[in-house]
């Protein structure tokens, strides 16, 4: 187990060299830079000094010589580099937003199975009945409805009839827990209702694949209590494939709120990362890239290494 | 045994509730509110309110007359006259108001509308709808002016006690008499190249580190223009902008005494509203520069205006403070000293349907021109003031932010004709009528608005030859195409071309295809392509576009300002042109030494891009503000000059009842 571990740790390192040195280029070549951004932005009728903000910038060399300093700077002073927009440095910018993404995603999760959870296990364990077909319904509702859509429309409409609007500010936790509830709930409960429909989906078709094993029914003619067979030999089995779905989805969610973060006004990676594209602040870019990357590879490895804990069939050598 | 009661409750919740959203999606009628009109307002709680003004009028011609005008405010069950205009008309030009508020009101001298007496304290909420770059603009450029203006001070800035039958200050039109002294108590000009500036000596700094209060000084002004301009103090580059400060040829810029004094090489018209007011021009602490190169970082930001910058919260909000040894009192009331709120909070928020919901919500204050969260179109304009008429809308006209540049530099539109014809194939009249519900201008204008009074050529002034020009008229279009060799293919198409958008403008793409399907009539096909903001300025600054890309015409600014866009190797020059007669009247214009001979060149200019259809005009549509009513002073005013913005909120001031009985904050 040692051993796969440190292989795949040791297999991080050229992959994330391959996806930085990618991202780097792929950003740079894309038309229009940040002097045309900054123009579009802000729409100065006078045009800037193209010349003197590039140099100012450091964007006056080679983009091979940029390459080398943003390694060296990563290396040597390990900082991803300053945004070309304010006064911050990429890490900065990362760190400061990091808690916003990540307490979003991690609500928008627990909802999310706190929904498909029961809902997935009620369906599958009676199949074909009503029930099952409302919360089959409700899943395919859930999937169908787009989320930016169903965003707007909480922002919207409660603004008209009631005069209500969701904050627009975040709350730190620790200075007003329910304040910061009342922030992330309504993103999250919108995020996590899009998510707990393919995960109801996923729970319900491993629940009854497993429910008709052949150790489920000897559980039952052992004279088992239905409840103790569904929750203690059924449920463990049928979430392995669950909690897969469920780990990658962690890091694409913090890709995947942009829009969410953008219309709630969140301050999240997703948010900053859009800006940062439209405005072709590379040093953002790349660094959230290498961020998403390490973020993504550490998640699939944990995933990994949480299998045997849930299979004990799974063995790693 | 399943639950199937239970179930079948649960569907039959669900499918109640989603039509019950779908019912109240359509539902509810309420009177729309028209801008210009007077209007009557219902607000809940007890707040005294106004309900109506009523203007009697009696006129006499050649006697002297009494015109007497009443506002009137009602509470709830009682009415109360606050207001009693007397307006004694003397045969002549002389008019004499008198005017009596009740206790608690005051009648604003530059328009004559009545406010709850200005009060300290509050906060006052905006939504912003981009991030700043940073707090230099020498290196951010004049987006920093979003989180620099209101700290940092210019030398002048619009005259906000000006009447506003004058200017009313709902555009970026500023004429240099329009300007007034700020941190400059007052200058002189004793020949065409020397400027002398009085630097104000009741001004210091913010009590803030590295300065700590201490006084301004002309050496202080003197240190900023070195920066600006490259001339001194250690720069030898100008900073990096391309300011307009940098168009003017230096001699000297010298402290004396307590005064700058500039010295040209050659002289400028213009130059005196450029010291006084270009966007570039804030004057920043030396120190701090001296220390950190720059004023990048917010945190080093010192200044000697209205506010202080206490916090920007990265990607969330910047928080200014009331500096309050603030040395400036009210244009309007000056026995007040600036400013009257506590605090001022931006929000960054980059979605429009968020912000108006917030605005809906009473969560921000103000939605406009100065946080860029105006709204453009009129739908939207409508949609808000039918479902809130409490709040306060102030539309106005800007700028024909839908015109099109042309791609001169190849065919088709190489052709004058051709161009011309693109002009005369749009109904700007039906447009208007359709998609501004009439609310637009749709009379073409020179590239200098005709704001611009003398530099701007009104269209009644144009020849008939180019009023025809600019007239709907699709069977001389498609005459003119088929001269300039562009007749119909078997397809019925004549050529096929492009317009280049930005993908985040959706007003742009509506527009875009309303027009498109007028130049299908005539035959010319006309693709939308979309890019995103970097791409798409990238593609119009270096005339990669097909054919068309939007322009932004009949502008209030300085008339050399738009004249340069079609100046031959101008940064902003989009359409490619190089036309060396244009060239030579804009050097004209630059070089005037009097009025006549700025507006005789600026005229003949603006003409010329009229005449050569080197863009497509298009209606100037009307931009809305809105309010809260609880926000006191504001009547749509909201121009202090090149990205003075946070200046206007530095003289507003919160009703602080009104707000709690109508938000309960």
């Amino acid at each position: 187990m040692r051993a796969y571990a440190i292989r795949r740790l040791l297999l991080i390192i050229p992959t994330l060299f391959i996806l930085a040195t990618m991202v780097f280029f792929s950003v740079r070549f894309i038309p229009g830079d940040a002097i045309d951004a900054m123009e579009s932005r802000y729409e100065t009728y006078t045009g800037l000094d193209r010349e003197a903000l590039e140099k100012q910038l450091g964007l006056d060399v080679p983009i091979f010589v940029q390459y080398g300093r943003w390694w060296r700077d990563l290396i040597l002073h390990g900082t991803l580099g300053k945004s070309l927009f304010g006064q911050w440095t990429v890490e900065e910018k990362i760190l400061a937003r990091l808690p916003v993404t990540i307490e979003l995603g991690l609500l928008a999760i627990i909802i999310s199975l706190v929904i498909a959870l029961p809902v997935g296990v009620y369906s599958a364990i009676r199949q074909d009945t009503p029930a099952d077909y409302v919360g089959r319904s409700l899943a395919v509702v859930g999937m169908a409805m787009p989320n930016f859509w169903l965003a707007l429309m909480v922002i919207i409409y409660p603004a008209i009839w009631w005069g209500w609007s969701p904050p627009t500010q975040v709350i730190p936790f620790f200075e007003d827990p329910l304040g910061n509830l009342g922030v992330f709930i309504i993103p999250s409960l919108i995020l996590g209702t899009a998510m707990s429909a393919d995960t109801m989906r996923m729970t319900r078709t491993m629940m009854l694949e497993v429910l008709r094993q052949d150790y489920i029914r000897t559980a039952r003619s052992k004279g088992l209590k239905e409840w103790v067979v569904i929750t203690r030999h059924a449920l463990k089995n049928s979430l392995i494939p669950v909690v897969t779905m469920v780990g990658m989805r962690l890091p694409i969610l913090i890709g995947g709120s942009v829009i969410i973060e953008n219309i709630f006004a969140l301050p999240g990676l997703g948010r900053l990362y859009m800006l940062a594209l439209q405005g072709r602040d590379y040093p953002v870019v790349s660094g959230i890239n290498l961020f998403f990357a390490i973020w993504v590879v550490g998640f699939n490895l944990i995933v990994d290494l949480i299998y045997p804990i849930l299979d004990p069939r799974v063995r790693y050598r | 045994m399943p639950n199937i009661f239970s179930s079948r409750w649960v569907a039959l919740a669900v499918s109640t509730a989603m039509l019950l959203m779908l019912v109240a999606a359509c539902g509810g009628t309420k009177t729309i509110e028209v801008p210009g009109e007077t209007k009557t307002i219902e607000v809940p709680g007890e707040t005294v309110v106004v309900t109506k003004e009523v203007i009697k009028e009696v006129l006499v011609p050649g006697e002297t007359v009494v015109v007497t005008k009443e506002v009137i405010k009602e509470v709830p069950g009682e009415t109360v006259v606050v207001e009693n205009e007397v307006v004694k008309v003397v045969a002549g030009p002389e008019r004499i108001v008198t005017k009596e508020v009740a206790a608690g009101y005051i009648i604003d001298p530059t328009n004559g509308k009545v406010y709850t007496a200005p009060a300290y304290g509050g906060t006052l909420y905006y939504a912003l709808d981009r991030v700043p770059p940073n707090a230099d603009q020498s290196v951010g450029g004049d987006g920093a002016g979003y989180a620099v203006s209101g700290v940092v001070e210019k030398l002048g800035l619009a005259n906000w006690g000006i009447d506003r039958s004058v200017n009313a200050l709902n555009n970026e039109y500023l004429a240099e008499s329009h300007l007034t002294g700020n941190l400059a108590e007052r200058w002189s000009n004793p020949d065409p190249l020397t400027y002398i500036f009085h630097i104000r000596q009741d001004v210091n700094w913010h009590n803030k580190a590295p300065m700590n209060g201490r006084a301004l000084t002309a050496e202080d002004v003197v240190f900023n223009f070195h920066r600006y301009t490259g001339t001194g103090s250690g720069f030898t580059e100008p900073s990096a902008k391309s300011s307009q400060l940098l168009q003017l040829k230096y001699e000297s810029i010298e402290a004396v005494g307590n005064s700058m004094v500039i010295k040209l090489t050659e002289p400028r018209f213009d130059a005196l509203p450029l010291f006084l007011d270009d966007a570039s021009a804030y004057i920043n602490a030396p120190e701090v520069i001296k220390e950190h190169g720059n004023v990048v970082d917010w945190r080093n930001l010192v200044g000697t205006g209205p506010f202080q910058l206490v916090d920007w919260i990265e990607g969330d909000s910047l928080t200014w403070e009331r500096n309050v040894d603030y040395w400036k009192n009210d244009e309007k009331y000056p026995e007040n000293q600036l400013p009257y709120i506590d605090r001022l909070k931006a929000l960054l928020i980059m979605d429009s349907a968020t912000y108006t919901a917030a605005l809906r919500a009473g969560k921000i204050d103000y939605m406009g021109h100065n946080a860029s969260t105006m709204l453009k179109t009129v739908d939207e304009a409508l949609s808000l003031m039918k479902t809130n008429p409490e709040i306060n809308s102030y539309p106005y006209t800007f700028r024909a932010n839908n015109a099109y540049v042309f791609n001169t530099t190849q065919a088709p539109f190489d052709q004058v004709n051709v161009r011309k014809a693109m002009q005369m194939a749009l109904d700007l009249d039906t447009i208007n009528n359709t998609y501004w519900s009439g609310f637009a201008d749709t009379t073409p204008q020179t590239v200098i608005g005709t704001v611009q009074k003398g530099y701007g050529v009104p269209f009644e002034d144009w020849s008939e030859d180019v009023k025809a020009g600019y007239t709907y008229n699709p069977a001389g279009a498609e005459a003119l195409l088929d001269t300039a060799g562009y007749p119909r293919g078997s397809d019925g198409i004549r050529f096929t071309t492009t317009v280049d958008l930005n993908a985040a403008d959706a007003q742009a793409l509506e527009y875009a295809v309303i027009t498109n399907g007028y130049f299908a009539e005539i035959g010319v096909d006309v693709k939308i392509e979309s890019w995103d903001g970097a791409v798409h300025r990238d593609r119009a600054r270096g005339q990669l576009y097909g054919g068309m890309t939007p322009f932004i015409s009949s502008v209030p600014y300085p008339p050399l300002v738009p004249l340069a866009w079609q100046y031959t190797g101008d940064l902003q020059n989009r359409g490619g042109w190089s036309d060396a007669t244009y060239d030579a009247l804009v050097d004209e214009a630059r070089k005037a030494t009097s009025v006549a001979e700025l507006q005789s060149a600026t005229t003949q200019a603006a003409m010329m891009v009229a005449e050569n259809h080197w863009y497509i005009a298009s209606p100037i549509a009307p931009w809305y503000n809105f309010s809260q009513p609880w926000v006191q002073g504001f009547d749509g005013d909201f121009f202090f000059g090149g990205w003075q913005k946070n200046s206007l909120f530095a003289r507003l001031w919160i009703d602080q009842n009104l707000k709690e009985s109508m938000s309960g904050r």
